[in-house]
C-alpha cells in the first residue's frame, strides 16, 4: 500500500519544526515531504496515495509535548482544533475529499504534537517538545507497519498522551 | 470614549489586531490595524554566509517562499557584484512567474472570490473556499486546482526542492534546464494560460455582470486615494523579476524612479506609538499622517499599484484584459478602488502564465551558461515585485561574505498606511451613533483582504479568512457585546 509521510512546519521557528523533525527521520524509507503551509500544497502531496500520515505542531492548551493521533474525521468534527497553521488543514482535506474523492488517501492519520514556543528563531525545539519526538516517531512506525491504535485508544479522553 | 477591538485569534507566525476608537457621539474617531511581524529574521541572518541566506529566507513564509528566495538571491548577486548570465535570468524569471500563477490562484480562489461569488453578505460559514466551490461547481473547482498544479510542477522542476528551493546561487542558477524539461514546461504552460482565462471568466461572470458587485468595486466605500509604487520595464510595462521601480502620485503623475540602494532616497519609515511596525511613507513628500487624499505621503504596492504605475502588460492576452479593466474605470488611472486589486490580480495570473509560456518557447533557456563570475562581497540590494508587492532585501557583508546587517521591506509593510485607511473607512460605514452593524466583521475583512496581508504565512492561509472577534466595551470598560466569525 503506497504511503506518504508529511511534516508540516517552519524549520527555524523552534517548536514549529517538530513535525518536520519527525518526518525527516523517515526520509529514504518511505515517501516523505515537508511543507510549510497547510493549503493546497498538502493536497499536491497526498493525492494519489492510499495512506497519508501528517505530523504537525498544534496548540490546544495541553502540556507541551502532548501527542494526539487523529483521523481526518476528527478534524472535521472538532471545532476547537487549532493547528500551528490555523484551521486550514481540515479545510484543505475537506476540499480534497469534495473534489478529488477517488484520488485522496483512503486513510489519513495526523499526529499532532502540542507546542510551546513557535516564535523564537531556533532550529531546536523546547525540551518538552523535543522529548516527544521519539514517541511520535514510534507512532509513525506503527502506522507504517499497519499497527496503529483505534481512535478510542489514541485519545480516550481527547487530551492526548504525554511522553 | 468607547474602544472596540477586532482581535483575530493569535497566529503562531504573527497576528493582527484592529482597534476602533469611538468619539462621544459613538461614531468612529479612529481605527488602527496593528500587526506583529516576525522581524527577527533580519537578526537571524546576521552572521550567516550570504550563500545560505536565500535558502533561509525561503522559510519566512510557506506561501511566499519563492519571492523571498528570488529577492534574496538578487541581493546576493549585488553583494558579489555579479551580473547573472542571460540564461540564469530567464530561469529565475520562469521560476518567479510560475510562483505568481500558483500564488495568485490560491489568493483569488481562497480569499478574494468568495466575497463575490458566494456574496458579500452571505453567512460567514459559507463565505469561504468551500462555499465558493459549492457556488461555481465541483467541476470548475477540480479544473482550477488541476491546472494550478501545473505551476507547482514547474516550481519543483526548477527550484530543485519545492518547499525550500535550493537551485539559485549568487550570480546564477545551479541547475540547468534540459531540453526535455523545457518541452515539459511548455506543455504545462498551456494549463496555466487556460487557468488565467478561466479565472478572468469567473470574475467577469460573477462580478462584471452583477451591477451590485460592480457598484461595490467602483464605489467609494472601498476607496483609498494614495500614491503607488511598482516595477516597470523601459516601456513602462509591469514587470516582476527586474526593472525600475516607479512611483506615481495620487493623480497619476510620476514622482520618481529608483533602482537598488536608491530606495533609501524615496522610502522613509515613521515610528508610531500605537504600532509595533514602522509605517513607510514617501520621503520626497514628507510625513502627512495616516490619511489618504491627493496630498498623502502614503503609498500602495501590489497588483493594483502595478496596474496604476504601468502602461500595460507585456503579453497579449493580459494586455487585452488590462485594457478592459481600464475601460471599466472610464479609462482613468490611477484606480483607487481597492476591490479592484482582485481584478488586477486575475490579470496578472494570466500575464505570468503567458510569460512562462514565452520563456519556455525560448530554446536558449537550456544553455549551460548559468553561472557568472563573482567579485568581492560587500553590500547589495535585491528588489523584485513579489506577488503582494515590491519586496526589498538589503544585505551588508564582511569581506568573507558573512552578513553583518540585513534589512527586509515586505509588501504588507509598504501597504500598512493604506490598510489603516481602508479599515477606518469600513468601520465608519458600519458604526453610526454607537450602533454597531454586525456586518462590521465582514466589511472590515473585505477592507484588508485585497492587500492580501502577509503576517508571515499565517494570515492568508486557508480557509481563507481570519478569525475575527469584535469586542465592544461601554464607557465603563464593561464588555456588553461580542461578535465573531469563527
Amino acid at each position: 500500500m503506497n504511503t506518504i509521510v508529511i511534516g508540516i512546519g517552519n524549520p527555524v521557528l523552534k517548536d514549529d519544526s517538530v513535525g518536520i523533525k519527525v518526518a525527516r527521520q523517515f526520509e529514504g524509507r518511505v515517501d516523505t515531504e515537508i511543507v510549510m503551509a497547510t493549503d493546497f500544497k498538502v493536497l499536491d502531496k497526498i493525492l494519489g496515495y492510499e495512506r497519508a500520515l501528517i505530523v504537525d505542531g498544534v496548540r490546544l492548551g495541553n502540556e507541551p509535548g502532548t501527542l494526539l493521533e487523529l483521523d481526518a474525521d476528527d478534524l472535521f468534527f472538532s471545532a476547537t482544533f487549532s493547528g500551528t497553521h490555523n484551521l486550514s488543514l481540515p479545510t484543505t482535506l475537506k476540499i480534497g475529499y469534495d473534489l478529488f474523492g477517488g484520488e485522496m488517501p483512503r486513510e489519513i492519520r495526523i499526529i499532532a504534537i502540542e507546542v510551546a514556543d513557535t516564535t523564537t528563531f531556533d532550529r531546536e525545539c523546547t525540551p518538552a517538545v523535543a522529548a516527544a519526538i521519539p514517541q511520535a516517531v514510534e507512532k509513525v512506525k506503527r502506522f507504517l507497519a499497519g499497527q496503529s491504535n483505534s481512535i478510542e485508544q489514541r485519545h480516550p479522553a481527547g487530551r492526548g498522551e504525554r511522553p | 470614549m468607547k474602544r472596540i477591538e477586532i482581535n483575530p485569534m493569535t497566529r503562531l507566525e504573527g497576528h493582527g489586531k484592529i482597534t476602533i476608537f469611538l468619539d462621544e457621539q459613538g461614531n468612529v474617531d479612529n481605527a488602527f490595524f496593528q500587526t506583529v511581524e516576525l522581524r527577527g529574521y533580519e537578526r537571524f541572518l546576521t552572521g550567516m554566509p550570504i550563500e545560505e541566506v536565500p535558502r533561509t529566507v525561503s522559510t519566512i513564509c510557506g506561501v511566499c517562499r519563492a519571492v523571498h528566495y528570488t529577492a534574496s538571491v538578487k541581493a546576493a548577486d549585488a553583494v558579489y557584484k555579479a551580473e547573472p548570465t542571460p540564461t540564469a535570468k530567464k530561469i529565475r524569471e520562469l521560476f518567479l512567474n510560475a510562483h505568481y500563477v500558483e500564488d495568485h490562484c490560491a489568493i483569488l480562489y481562497a480569499l478574494g472570490f468568495p466575497d463575490f461569488v458566494v456574496g458579500p453578505t452571505a453567512n460567514p460559514a459559507a463565505r469561504n473556499l468551500i462555499g465558493l466551490i459549492e457556488a461555481v461547481g465541483a467541476e470548475t473547482g477540480r479544473l482550477v486546482l488541476k491546472k494550478r498544479y501545473s505551476a507547482v510542477k514547474v516550481l519543483e522542476m526548477l527550484g530543485g526542492k519545492p518547499i525550500h528551493p535550493v537551485a539559485a546561487l549568487p550570480g546564477g542558477w545551479s541547475k540547468r534546464v534540459t531540453e526535455e524539461e523545457r518541452r515539459e514546461i511548455l506543455a504545462l504552460s498551456q494549463d496555466m494560460v487556460e487557468l488565467g482565462q478561466i479565472t478572468l471568466k469567473v470574475f467577469e461572470d460573477v462580478v462584471l455582470k452583477n451591477q451590485a458587485y460592480m457598484e461595490l468595486v467602483t464605489g467609494d466605500m472601498y476607496k483609498v486615494v494614495c500614491n503607488y509604487m511598482g516595477t516597470v520595464d523601459e516601456q513602462n510595462r509591469a514587470q516582476y523579476y527586474d526593472g525600475t521601480q516607479r512611483i506615481i502620485d495620487a493623480q497619476g503623475d510620476e514622482i520618481g524612479r529608483f533602482r537598488g540602494k536608491e530606495y533609501l532616497d524615496f522610502i522613509a519609515e515613521r515610528v508610531l506609538p500605537w504600532s509595533y511596525l514602522k509605517m513607510p511613507y514617501l520621503k520626497k513628500i514628507g510625513w502627512r499622517g495616516v490619511v489618504d487624499g491627493p496630498d498623502t505621503s502614503l503609498y500602495s504596492v501590489g497588483p493594483l499599484a502595478r496596474f496604476n504605475v504601468s502602461s500595460g502588460m507585456d503579453t497579449p492576452l493580459a494586455q487585452e484584459a488590462y485594457e478592459k479593466m481600464l475601460a471599466a474605470f472610464g479609462g482613468q488611472k490611477p484606480v483607487h478602488n481597492i476591490l479592484a486589486y482582485h481584478w488586477a490580480r486575475a490579470i496578472e495570473l494570466l500575464n505570468a502564465a503567458e510569460k512562462v509560456q514565452q520563456l519556455a518557447l525560448d530554446e536558449s533557456i537550456t544553455s549551460p551558461d548559468i553561472r557568472a563570475e563573482l567579485g568581492m562581497p560587500e553590500e547589495g540590494v535585491g528588489i523584485i515585485e513579489a506577488v503582494r508587492g515590491t519586496l526589498i532585501h538589503h544585505y551588508k557583508t564582511d569581506d568573507q561574505g558573512i552578513v553583518q546587517e540585513a534589512n527586509l521591506i515586505v509588501a504588507t509593510t509598504h501597504n500598512k498606511g493604506p490598510i489603516n485607511v481602508a479599515v477606518r473607512r469600513a468601520a465608519e460605514h458600519c458604526i453610526k451613533d454607537g450602533n454597531v452593524d454586525e456586518g462590521i466583521l465582514n466589511m472590515v475583512e473585505m477592507a484588508y483582504r485585497p492587500y492580501d496581508i502577509c503576517l508571515a504565512c499565517a494570515t492568508h492561509n486557508l480557509p481563507g479568512r481570519q478569525p475575527v472577534q469584535v469586542d465592544i466595551f461601554n464607557n465603563k470598560g464593561e464588555l456588553y457585546q461580542s461578535l465573531r466569525n469563527f
